[in-house]
């Protein structure tokens, strides 16, 4: 199917029964159709998947030098 | 209801709904980024996506909402979009690969899709899901002859940096929506069996 049957000059959303989408000049707008319901929810496990240590940059996990002695004169 | 009351409430649900996205990939200061085909916003790495309404489209039956409030609501059309099925994410691919040249002022190099984890207010509709929260739970990245555009990376050097993620991130060799759902239905049925 060609891209342009995407492109509809009608309404900006349809009734929900076709998706399709519609172009500003750039962007797409994705047709879900109309809202049913809303709700809440909290995962009980984070759905971001926590740093490994060995991703980090090795900088980051360089132990720091040991600070200068004072230069006594 | 309002915000303070939302926050006070017990959840409905307790695990994040998944659906399906199409994004482009630009190219970051340090390596490609997923970024939307919506509207001008990068995902970011390692953190999760949250949504803000710009008084977007009218999508209720009443009038449009032009008070402020928190994203997503049944109201407007605000909120990070997913669809129920790769369909409809794969026909999305269709046209934003042949569409995008750049994106904030970076480099478009490729399209990749996937599924998303969608979480906080959720407003569910015919067709797929508006949320507050949402991060990439698997990522597709679409080889470079897909739209017929030639990419300055391949696609498994793309999801090589996308795997940055921090989740499954592969390549996919097709060169059209038909053969998107041919190849994710197959591979999601090697990982089922």
């Amino acid at each position: 199917m060609s891209c342009h049957a995407f492109f509809l000059p009608q309404e900006p959303f349809s009734n929900g029964q076709r998706f399709c989408f519609r172009g500003d000049g750039n962007r797409l707008f994705m047709e879900i159709g109309r809202p049913e319901r809303q709700y809440e929810i909290e995962p009980l496990e984070d759905p971001v998947p926590r740093e490994e240590p060995d991703e980090r940059p090795t900088r980051e996990r360089e132990l720091a030098l040991p600070a200068l002695e004072p230069l006594t004169t | 209801m309002r915000d303070s009351e939302r926050d006070a409430k017990a959840p409905d649900y307790v695990e994040p709904v998944r659906g399906w996205r199409t994004w482009l990939v630009v190219q970051g200061h340090d390596g490609a980024r997923l970024a939307s085909v919506s509207f001008p916003a990068l995902w970011p790495r390692r953190r999760r996506l949250s949504a803000e309404c710009g008084r977007g489209f009218h999508t209720g039956s009443g009038p449009p909402l032009r008070v402020e409030h928190r994203a997503p609501s049944l109201d407007c059309s605000c909120g990070i979009y997913a669809t129920w099925n790769l369909d409809r994410a794969a026909q999305i691919a269709d046209c934003a690969t042949a569409r995008f040249r750049d994106c904030l002022g970076r480099a478009v190099l490729g399209a990749a899709l996937g599924e998303v984890s969608l979480w906080g207010t959720v407003v569910e509709c015919a067709h797929g899901w508006r949320a507050g929260f949402a991060y990439p739970a698997r990522i597709y990245v679409l080889a470079p002859s897909y739209g017929r555009r030639s990419q300055v990376a391949s696609a498994d050097e793309l999801a090589a940096d996308l795997s940055s993620y921090g989740v499954p991130t592969d390549p996919l060799r097709c060169s059209s929506s038909l053969e998107i759902r041919r190849l994710i239905g197959s591979e999601r049925a090697d990982r089922a069996a």
